[in-house]
């Protein structure tokens, strides 16, 4: 290579180059940095609306008022799993506060169901970033039960004594 | 030039790298001391989680709960700092709070309805807080 060394020059061609790519390499470094740093973070959030949601899903399934009544199936050894009284808006799921579901006052939330909203988590997640999605499926009485019915459903013969339907829990910040 | 001579050229040099060193090291012990500040909270963040997780399940599901919270630690080799947790009734109807402190900083879940839960047995309804230390066993119900 060809000497460079003209008065008042300060910088070789090859010292430019080899700065570029320095810089350039630096700039690449620090992305992913930031990328990786981002990425934990956004996992990070979006772990702890997962667990509210989940949380706060089960607790509107459990809730004393909407949990169907067990009657005499439990002093028969039988045991009613997953049956719920969502009901209209007014009632069974509509009127469980968001403090009962265990939703701290810096989430927000949106709880529906097949046929219905809840009154107090009725947010609009439409501008919302991450948001925790859960979805559990429940049983709805749609007649009286009987022992008969509730067998017949336990062997997987046709079920007619319960609707399935479907609660949805979104959770946000 | 004479021999032995220092140039204008080398002093500027040295005199920038120590200029960018010093910056640097102002830089790097900011940035300690945030991403110590940001782990202590994260591990706080993570512990009022697991302890929030297990108080819904106990809610949820009737279930009683022996529980033993995660120690507070910052850094790989350092020991665990003390923090506590700490179940109270805020006052107003439905107004509780988990609370996780530690050298005089807290993260809390409020506005939670904790009434029928009971740490140990005791209620929170009585608006005196229940507070554990982190790491120490304690069992989480919810009362009939």
């Amino acid at each position: 290579m060809k000497a460079i060394g003209n008065r008042g020059q300060l910088f070789s061609l090859d010292f430019l180059i080899a700065m570029g790519l320095a810089v350039l390499a630096m700039g690449m470094l620090l992305n992913y940095f930031e990328t990786t740093t981002n990425v934990e973070k956004e996992a990070r959030v979006q772990n702890e609306l997962n667990i509210v949601a989940m949380n706060a899903s089960a607790l509107v399934l459990e809730d004393a008022d909407s949990k169907c009544p067990e009657g005499i199936f439990s002093a028969q050894g039988y045991k009613v799993y997953g049956c719920a009284i969502a009901g209209p808006e007014n009632s069974g799921f509509g009127n469980i506060k968001k403090e009962d579901l265990m939703i701290p006052d810096t989430f927000k939330c949106d709880i529906s169901w097949t046929g219905g909203d809840n009154n107090d988590c009725d947010d609009d997640p439409s501008s919302a970033g991450n948001i925790a999605s859960v979805e559990r499926i429940f049983l709805e009485r749609s007649q009286s039960l009987a022992k008969a019915d509730y067998e017949k459903c336990a062997q997987g013969q046709s079920c007619s004594a319960y609707t399935q339907n479907t609660l949805t829990v979104k959770i946000w910040k | 030039m004479r021999k032995g001579q220092t140039s204008v050229d080398i002093i500027m040099a040295i005199l920038v790298a120590l200029v960018f060193f010093a910056v640097l090291n102002i830089y790097n012990d900011d940035l300690s001391s945030q991403v110590s500040e940001i782990s202590m909270k994260n591990g706080m963040k993570s512990i009022l989680l697991d302890v929030y997780s297990a108080t819904a399940s106990a809610k949820a599901y009737g279930i009683s709960i022996d529980y033993t919270s995660p120690r507070l630690k910052v850094g790989q080799s350092q020991k665990p700092l003390d923090c506590a947790i700490s179940f109270r009734d805020d006052g107003g109807s439905n107004d509780d709070s988990i609370y996780i402190t530690s050298g005089g900083k807290e993260e809390k879940y409020n506005k939670i309805t904790l009434d029928d839960i009971t740490i140990d047995g005791d209620s929170i309804l009585n608006n005196s807080p229940v507070t554990r230390p982190c790491g120490e066993k304690f069992t989480i119900a919810r009362s009939p």
